[in-house]
Formats: structure tokens, sequence, C-alpha cells
């Protein structure tokens, strides 16, 4: 599952907000491998997008809004999108283009008002041997039209859309693993004894399910059952960031084509670590899985990635999306000297900040 | 090369190599990040490639007897060798082949006769384990009128098609 284009309009932050995931030309040398449909070499994709941009410009919410859209395609319940509408007396719509499992590109359209789905649309395109994105949506054609009417039933437009095409990863800061979460424990070894050099191994409970034993070089011992730390207060902030990272590479490596959005759970992980697992996540990445990351951290513009690989948020007044790739027309290495001299007008306004010292100085006064 | 204004990234063959390369980074040679990669019989990854920063100079370190072992393969590190110079991050490759091995460095430039005097180690294999364990690693090397002149000094082989440029590295 390949997501290739996104309009959002009065979701959440977004008003007349898109953001395209293909890219014009091949790249020789790339060290991201496989951004392009493997049995059709002109359908380009971005496979890793590194989404950057100061607190509150709209990285987490456009997660958000793929994750709403997914589970909408899903479970075929408008709620999930009703209640993310920005101002319910306007119209909300979204479109997103997907490739599917099957080899073809799908549009889904949809438009809400006044609390109801008034339009959903589900277009599809084949890809043919030769074809790129934008060759590909000139060849649209209608799967299905639902326009509102008393009793009308989008389930069966929904139905166009394979359920067993679909599947996703989504990790947001503060989230809580899923009971069911799944881990490798030779993976959640490597990763917990990279953050924390004082673990001695993980090993997996031999006769409770689902649950694992931290042992550390002390021989104190602790437990994660169903995904949550007994005792967590031991581990250290980044070490508990370490379990979420350790399932979803564990879900990466089970090498199912699907979208992971990665979203700030390095908030407290040293730099240079952020960077390996980054790279490694890059590496491990089925062919046909999307990565999309959220960081602040301005080391990682200096990795060696495609200029195309990172996508830049501000908001004013709705969100806005900056591509470097349509600044920089080549590889240009001086990106993360641009976002530090705030050429894509990206750094956050601390002017506030200073007022904190007046308010100091008048109260002194007085 | 003025190496203040790059970082420096070496990629050591063993673990014995990275003890003693970060303790001679306290003083001797510039420091850097350290990797555990053998050159000689592996090749440097993407997932390595990547995490590069940029202005990088990478330090190649490995020992020459294991291609006398028939271990390394000359074709591996030329292949490394132009991976990383193509990579836009990294500003230079320095080659340095150990003479015959890290043990023989040791010896090269200290005035010791043998590397189990070192650490009074009873055999070379408990120095290989002690050195990584040590502590005061700098400390002992010093004891034994350590000089960094003498140590990385030997020519490159010629299928390396790099001169030894240690002293670049070196403070």
């Amino acid at each position: 599952m390949i997501i290739m284009n996104l309009k959002l309009n009065n979701f959440y932050c977004f008003s007349d907000f898109e953001v395209n995931f293909s890219y014009p030309k091949k790249i020789v040398n790339t060290i991201v491998p496989y951004e392009f449909l493997e049995e059709r070499p002109n359908f380009r994709f971005k496979r890793v997008n590194i989404l950057m941009g100061a607190n509150a410009s709209g990285k987490t919410v456009m997660g958000k809004a793929m994750m709403d859209i997914f589970n909408f395609i899903h479970l075929k319940n408008p709620e999930i999108l009703i209640s993310k509408i920005a101002n319910p007396t306007k119209t909300a719509s979204f479109e997103m283009d997907l490739v599917l499992r099957d080899l073809n590109l799908y549009r889904i359209s949809c438009f809400i008002e006044l609390g109801e789905v008034k339009l959903l649309k589900i277009e599809k395109a084949v890809i043919e041997k030769n074809d790129s994105y934008e060759k590909t949506i000139e060849k649209f054609q209608l799967l299905s039209l639902q326009i509102s009417n008393k009793g009308v039933n989008f389930v069966e437009a929904l139905e166009n859309i394979n359920k067993d095409y679909l599947g996703w990863l989504f990790s947001f800061p503060g989230d809580e693993l899923s009971k069911d979460a799944e881990f490798d424990t030779k993976i959640l070894d490597r990763v917990l004894r990279t953050f924390d050099p004082s673990i001695e191994e993980v090993i997996k409970s031999e006769e409770v399910e689902n649950t694992f034993h931290i042992v550390f070089k002390s021989g104190y011992k602790l437990s994660i059952q169903e995904g949550k730390v007994i005792k967590e207060n031991i581990l250290s902030s980044g070490t508990k960031e370490g379990i979420a990272i350790a399932n979803a590479i564990t879900n990466m490596l089970k090498k199912i084509p699907r979208p992971f959005y990665i979203d700030e759970k390095f908030s407290h992980v040293q730099s240079d670590l952020e960077i390996s697992f980054l790279s490694l996540m890059i590496e491990v990445l089925n062919p046909k899985s999307q990565l999309f990351f959220t960081t602040h951290n301005t080391d990682i513009l200096e990795m060696d990635l495609p200029v195309h690989s990172f996508i830049f948020l501000r908001k004013k007044d709705k969100v806005e999306l900056i591509n470097p790739s349509k600044i920089f027309k080549k590889n240009d290495r001086s990106l993360a000297n641009a976002v530090k001299n705030d050429v894509f007008n990206t750094l956050p306004n601390t002017d506030l900040l200073d007022d904190i010292l007046e308010v100091q100085y008048e109260s002194e006064e007085i | 090369m003025n190496l203040k204004k790059y970082n420096l990234f070496y990629l050591v063959e063993g673990e014995c190599d990275e003890a003693v390369v970060r303790a001679l980074k306290d003083k001797y040679i510039h420091s850097g990040k350290i990797k555990v990669i053998n050159v000689a019989t592996k090749k440097v990854s993407d997932l390595i490639r990547r995490s590069i920063k940029t202005s990088t100079v990478c330090v190649l370190i490995f020992d020459i007897d294991i291609f006398a072992a028939g271990k390394g393969n000359p074709r591996i590190i030329l292949e490394n060798i132009v991976k990383l110079e193509a990579s836009p991050n990294v500003k230079k490759v320095v080659v340095i082949c150990q003479d015959k091995n890290l043990e023989d460095e040791i010896v090269r430039a200290t005035n010791i006769r043998d590397i189990k005097q070192l650490l009074n180690s009873a055999s070379v294999t408990d120095f290989k384990r002690e050195v990584i364990s040590c502590s005061n690693l700098l400390k002992k090397l010093d004891e034994k009128n350590f000089d960094i002149t003498k140590f990385w000094v030997q020519s490159n082989p010629t299928f390396v098609n790099k001169p030894n440029e240690s002293n670049l590295i070196k403070k």
C-alpha cells in the first residue's frame, strides 16, 4: 500500500492542503533503494519521507488524518472523519491516491457536509508497464460514485477497495502499545541493549504469553507484558521509547507492504542513535512500503539521503508544505544550512519569550 | 588538511583496535566516532553509509596479516574505499594497514618486546580480552614509552592503491 497523493480540506488544521509522494526523475546510485514499483520502473514514489517543522506545524495531524482515512475505508464508519472536521458549518473533503497490492492506482474522494457524507467517489487506473504516476492519473476510471440521498449506504462504494490489501502502522508520541503488539525477541534485545548498556539481555518468557524479561547486568529483572513495562520508572525515557521502536522494526521486518508513520518516537533519544535507527528502518523496509518519519533533529538533514526525502511543514493560519527538492534543483548538500538559516521559513518564532523578560522588568518596576 | 573542520569516522577491525583507538584519541589522534567492522572481509553497508555525517573523513584500520591467513579480501577493501569515496558526505578516506597486526604496531611504538608485557597478560589471548576491558589503557601505553611517531607508520601494501596517511589523523 503506497500513498501517492493526499488532499485535505477542513480536517484538523488542514485547509486546501496537498502533499504528493511521487518524484520526477530517476536518481542514479541512490542510497534509498526501490523508490519505484519493481514491476513498473517508471512509477516512482518516495519510500522515505522525513517530515520536519516547528511544534504544532501539522506533522502529527498529517499522520492522524492518514490513519483516519484508512480506518474510514476499512471500518466504513464516517464518524471517524466527521469528528475531525475543523469547521462543521463548512464542507470538508479529502482525496487520496493509493497504490494497492493489485498494482492498480485508486483514488478515493469524499465530501462531508453538515455531519453527513455527501459524495464518495472511487476511481481506479491500471498502472501499465511504462507508466509513471503522472501518466497513470490521466487514466482514472470511475468505479463507484455515491451521492447522498436518504438511506444511501456508503459501504457499497468502499467494497471496491479490497480489505486484504490494507495495512498500516502508526506510532504517535504517548500512544500505548496495543495488547497484541508483536516483538521479535532478538530485535527487542538488540534495540534495548543499544539504548541501555546496563541491560544484559532480553528474554522471552516461557510461561506467560506475550511477555519478555529485561535482565540487567546487576541481575535485576523487569518485565514487558503485552507491550507495557511493569515498574517502568526503572527505564530511561529513551529506553521506554525503544520498546515502541522495537515493535515498529519487528513489523517492518515482516515485509508486508504498508505505510509506517513513526511520529517523534525519538524525542528522548540521542541524535546519533536516531540517525542509526532511521538508517536501519530504511534498510529493512519492504520495497513497497513507505516510511513517514517526523523529527526535530536537524542532524538528520546531514544524512546521505536524497533531498526529495525531506518535507517541511509550517503553520500560520493553515498548514503549508515546503518541498525542498523544488527549491534545490540538484541533490544539494547544504540542506542543513538552508534550514538553519530559515530559507524555508520553518524556524519557530521565539519573540514571545522575550516578552517574559519584559513582564519580569515591569513587575520589578512596580 | 585541517581535521578540526571535519568529522572523523574510524572503521576498525575488531574490539581490541576499538579499545586502542578510543584510548589514543584522548591524547595522540583526533577524536571521532568508532565503528567495529572489518573492511577487509565485510562490505560497508548502505545502513552505515547513510548515517555518515557531512564533511566526514573515514579512517579504515585493519591488520595486514589477515591476508596471509587467507581471510582478508583485497577486492572488498577496494570496493569499500570506492563506495565510501562516492558518498557525498565523505571528504576523504584514510587507509591504515597495521603491520602485521595491532599487537605488532604496539610493540613497535613502545619499549616492550612482547605484547603480553603491556598489561602483564599470561597469553596473547588473555591480552586481547584484557585490553578490551582495560580502563586505563592510555596510561599503560605511556608507561611503556608509547611513541605515536612510531605507530601506524609502515607503508600500505600496493593493492590498496593508497598511501598510509596516518599522519593526517595524528595530533
